[in-house]
């Protein structure tokens, strides 16, 4: 079922925690909310639960108006980050519960229990109690008891972020399959922006209550919205340059202090129609960045810090006052304190009006 | 239309509807007596005599202020409170303590404890009467054992109040031990292998860490219990009825002869809100203290 | 030396805990020993039990009737102030209140304001309302005294159920009652049995006010005590069986619920 929000705001006492939402989510997409805390993402999902009511605006689910309709009307099914398990019943009557509600017959109930227990794999837990598991098993029984009730939308709140690193990759992989076979509309909020990039067909940014962009992880990574967006997703996060838009000797450049970047006519006029003044922000991820020999590196910088993460070394690089961050593989070798020439990757430069903060190019 | 109206009403207005009952009950009930002695104060009543009531503003005040007695029985209100708190905190803290090193039985131990806590005070205060007599009372006769001459505890203007007392101790002692025994179980452990490792003595550990990460713990005890024993009223009405003279009556007993022996309603309003002050003023403390760690 | 500390420490463990039982065992007994025994001087350690002052306070007096009140005074109380105080409870635990520490300071007020000072109004009202000396008058008294207390420490059990699982139940289908009913009554269900505890034990216990607004049809136990000393002399076969009856029931239900006591006594600022 489809799900959207229109003019969504929600206020507590007179704090705006959700402004003027919009947003269109397609049915059997996986759409995750992502955002630094307290930018409203739990609290929107809360709403589209129905434990909370929106101020203003209104929420669809399906066709229907929902926005005063009761949690338990609504067919939607919740994982909590804290999982919520009802620590007094076993795991089997945690995952019959939601059909105990609807009041299905026991024999029902029962196989279904046991099919939704293979699927999440906890089978041999049914007669346990949640606080005889473990965190990722409390977390699929989680899981279990918001599938067993083939609910029209899946909510899930940081479901993960309890979980330790190396089985939070397994259970995203586990996610991912899930969302493939029952092809569910859901809704993922999470502030890890990797685990966004991973698992959504779609992201929405949010920050501070408001929208700053739904796309792909493709068009967030490489074309973000706003400075918020560029610095928020990708790790090591993007490079931002401070700089102008000037003229000088008939070639068109930024001028960032340190360095001059020279950018074709076009570019700048493009930029310089669209931008609000000749401040800008330039912007560029580490990815984008390569280290070459004097022919065709434009930048000369030196090495800082070298950091190692395995697959690849950070080379945080400095420029006067400016530090570029680069990425590169670990073939290469590098010392501290050596002057080294940078390549920017022109077709991947973000173009920022330094006062709106949004992008132009 | 109208169903969402209501569903709303009941959403927004539910907590209020549940407090409703507590609320009107605490109100009428609290809110009304306590406005109705602080009015009563102001008036001489004598019930007695049949005489109506007649406003004399401030009379009671300082027919209190005036009297003797009213000074006498805070004193001692004053000193049993002392008294029987810090001897039961010295005794409970050390109790304590031992029983913190780990003790095998202590759970045994912990539920004898509570024994003396929950008997009531006025069949306690009918044991110890009994224990008391001169006659054919046990602790006479444990006292005789050690050349001692039998006392006639409650007999005696200079032994009663203590007597008393000793009894106040008994019972509420165990409260000091569990209570801090409690705090004890609940000090983090990683100051102390910090402590063990930087090579402190046992006596500088309690004095510098102990005793300053109990002291939430501490003033919740002893302010609980100054509140308790400040208006001790069943063991002191059984055991000597304020006597023998006037050597163990403490405010709350001065408070309950006056208004249900000599029905003076507005003089003994006048001092009953005058300990309902100190009470809230020890409570207050208790409060401000609490608010500002935040439980 | 090690060993001699410890033996010390026991030592000391055990003579406070023989002087803390002394008092009431040593009421139970006497309870049981025939009336010249009793005042024997060395005390008597071994007698022939009997069952005489049992028998006067059971069988040839009043005394089962007041127990009787008491039993049902205090009983209602529990029920009342439990329904009403849980309620009140759950609505502070979950929906945010402000004023958090004048409530308890209405709390610690009306438990440890001295019966003394609210004994006065109460027995001028009840005496215009017709109040004394009823079951009533008695149970709404009890109701104040124990409810501030009541809902304060339900309030804390509320609080330590997670929100989260009744908006789960809530999102699994069921209603807000019912998921009031299925998940967190459970969960608070000792919380409760122990509140229920505490006031029974108050209640139970209580004197003054039992005292001074009943003379006879309301009469708790507790103030039959007193009424055993006879004009001469003070009938100790019958107080002390007496004693030993009005005992045992808080004595039973505190070890019931030992894992709450200290939870109990400090209105929940310290937990175990």
């Amino acid at each position: 079922m489809k799900v959207e929000f229109e003019n969504v705001t929600k206020k507590f006492d007179n704090a705006v925690v959700v402004d003027n939402l919009n947003l269109k989510i397609k049915s059997g997409e996986l759409m995750v909310l992502l955002g630094p805390s307290g930018c409203g993402k739990t609290t929107t999902l809360r709403m589209l639960a129905g434990l909370e009511t929106p101020t203003a605006g209104n929420i669809f689910i399906g066709d229907n108006k929902v926005n005063d309709l009761e949690p338990k009307d609504r067919n939607v099914a919740m994982v909590f980050q804290h999982y919520a398990l009802y620590p007094h019943m076993s795991i089997y009557d945690n995952l019959a519960f939601p059909l105990i509600a609807q009041k299905k017959p026991e024999e029902e109930i029962r196989k279904r229990v046991r099919e939704v227990a293979g699927i999440c794999r906890v089978e041999n837990f049914l007669h346990r109690k949640p606080k005889q598991l473990s965190g990722g098993e409390q977390q699929r029984v989680a899981l279990g008891r918001a599938i067993i009730k083939n609910p029209n939308v899946f909510l899930m709140d940081e479901p993960l972020s309890n979980i330790d690193a190396k089985l939070r990759m397994e259970m995203r992989a586990d996610l991912a399959r899930l969302h493939q076979k029952l092809k569910s509309t859901t809704v993922y909020v999470t502030h890890d922006q990797v685990e966004a990039m991973t698992l959504g067909k779609r992201i929405a940014v949010m920050k501070s209550g408001g929208l700053q962009q739904v796309g792909t992880p493709k068009e967030i990574f490489n074309r973000p919205a706003n400075l918020f967006v560029a610095g928020f997703v990708g790790a090591p996060p993007m490079n931002m340059f401070e700089g102008s838009l000037t003229e000088k000797n008939d070639k068109m450049m930024i001028d960032v202090g340190e360095f001059s970047y020279r950018i074709s006519e076009e570019l700048y006029n493009l930029v310089k129609k669209q931008c609000t003044t000749s401040e800008v922000i330039l912007g560029i991820r580490p990815e984008n960045i390569s280290i070459v020999n004097k022919k065709s590196g434009t930048v000369l910088a030196r090495v800082d810090v070298l950091q190692s993460i395995g697959s690849d070394i950070y080379v945080y690089l400095r420029m006067g006052k400016k530090s570029i961050i680069t990425r590169v593989d670990t073939s290469k070798i590098f010392t501290i304190g050596e002057k080294v020439w940078l390549k920017f990757n022109e077709k991947r430069f973000c173009i920022f009006d330094k006062r709106t903060e949004k992008i132009i190019v | 239309m109208f169903k969402n109206k209501k569903r709303i009403l009941s959403k927004q207005y539910l907590p209020y509807l549940l407090l409703l009952p507590a609320l009107v009950f605490l109100i009428t009930i609290l809110i009304y007596p306590t406005l109705y002695v602080v009015d009563l104060s102001f008036f001489k009543w004598d019930l007695l005599a049949g005489t109506p009531k007649t406003f004399i503003g401030l009379g009671n005040y300082q027919a209190m202020m005036q009297s003797s007695r009213f000074f006498g029985a805070f004193s001692r209100s004053l000193y049993f409170t002392v008294l029987s708190v810090s001897i039961s905190f010295l005794i409970g803290f050390g109790l304590a303590n031992l029983l913190h090193k780990g003790i095998r039985g202590k759970s045994l131990f912990t539920t004898i404890l509570i024994v003396p806590m929950v008997v009531a005070p006025i069949i306690i205060g009918l044991a110890f009467k009994f224990m008391y007599n001169p006659d054919f009372g046990v602790i006479n006769y444990f006292l005789n054992i050690f050349g001692i001459p039998s006392q006639p505890f409650l007999g005696d203007p200079n032994l009663a109040l203590n007597a008393i007392i000793l009894t106040d101790i008994w019972q509420w002692t165990p409260f000091m031990i569990l209570v801090l025994l409690a705090g004890l179980e609940s000090l983090p452990s990683e100051p102390f292998e910090a402590a063990k490792i930087d090579g402190a003595s046992r006596w500088l550990v309690f004095r510098r860490i102990t005793l300053p990460l109990m002291k939430p713990v501490i003033l919740i005890a002893i302010l609980i219990r100054s509140m308790d024993a400040f208006r001790e009223f069943d063991k002191i009405f059984i055991m000597t009825g304020g006597g023998p003279g006037l050597s163990s009556e403490t405010l709350s007993l001065l408070v309950w002869r006056s208004s249900f022996s000599w029905f003076h309603m507005g003089f003994a309003a006048a001092m009953g809100l005058f300990m309902l002050v100190v009470i809230m003023v020890i409570s207050w403390v208790l409060i401000k203290f609490m608010g500002g760690r935040e439980r | 030396m090690k060993h001699m500390s410890k033996i010390c420490t026991y030592g000391i463990l055990v003579i406070f805990s023989i002087t803390s039982l002394f008092p009431p065992v040593w009421i139970a007994l006497t309870s049981i020993k025939p009336p010249v025994e009793m005042f024997a001087m060395p005390p008597c350690w071994v007698f022939t039990p009997t069952l005489q002052g049992y028998e006067q306070v059971l069988l040839n007096s009043e005394f089962p009737r007041f127990l009787l009140n008491s039993v049902i005074i205090v009983t209602s109380t529990v029920l009342l102030t439990l329904l009403i105080g849980s309620l009140a409870g759950y609505a502070l635990a979950r929906f945010r209140i402000k004023y958090k520490e004048n409530l308890f300071f209405f709390v610690l007020t009306s438990r440890m304001g001295p019966a003394v000072v609210f004994g006065i109004p109460f027995f001028l009202l009840w005496l215009g309302l017709g109040l004394i000396d009823s079951y009533v008058g008695m149970i709404l008294v009890y109701i104040f005294f124990n409810l501030a207390f009541c809902i304060w420490m339900m309030r804390g059990f509320f609080e330590e159920v997670p929100a989260e699982l009744e908006e789960a139940a809530l999102v699994d289908g069921f209603s807000r009652f019912e998921a009031f009913r299925k998940i967190t009554l459970p969960l608070v269900a000792s919380g409760l049995i122990a509140t229920a505890t505490f006031i029974f034990i108050l209640t139970w216990n209580e004197f003054f006010y039992s005292m001074i607004l009943t003379n006879y049809a309301a009469k708790t136990f507790t103030v039959q005590l007193p009424a055993f000393f006879g004009a001469q002399r003070i009938l100790w076969e019958n107080v002390t069986a007496a004693s030993t009856i009005g005992m045992l029931p808080p004595l039973l239900f505190a070890i019931l619920i030992r894992k709450y006591i200290v939870r109990g006594l400090t209105f929940g600022m310290v937990k175990k």
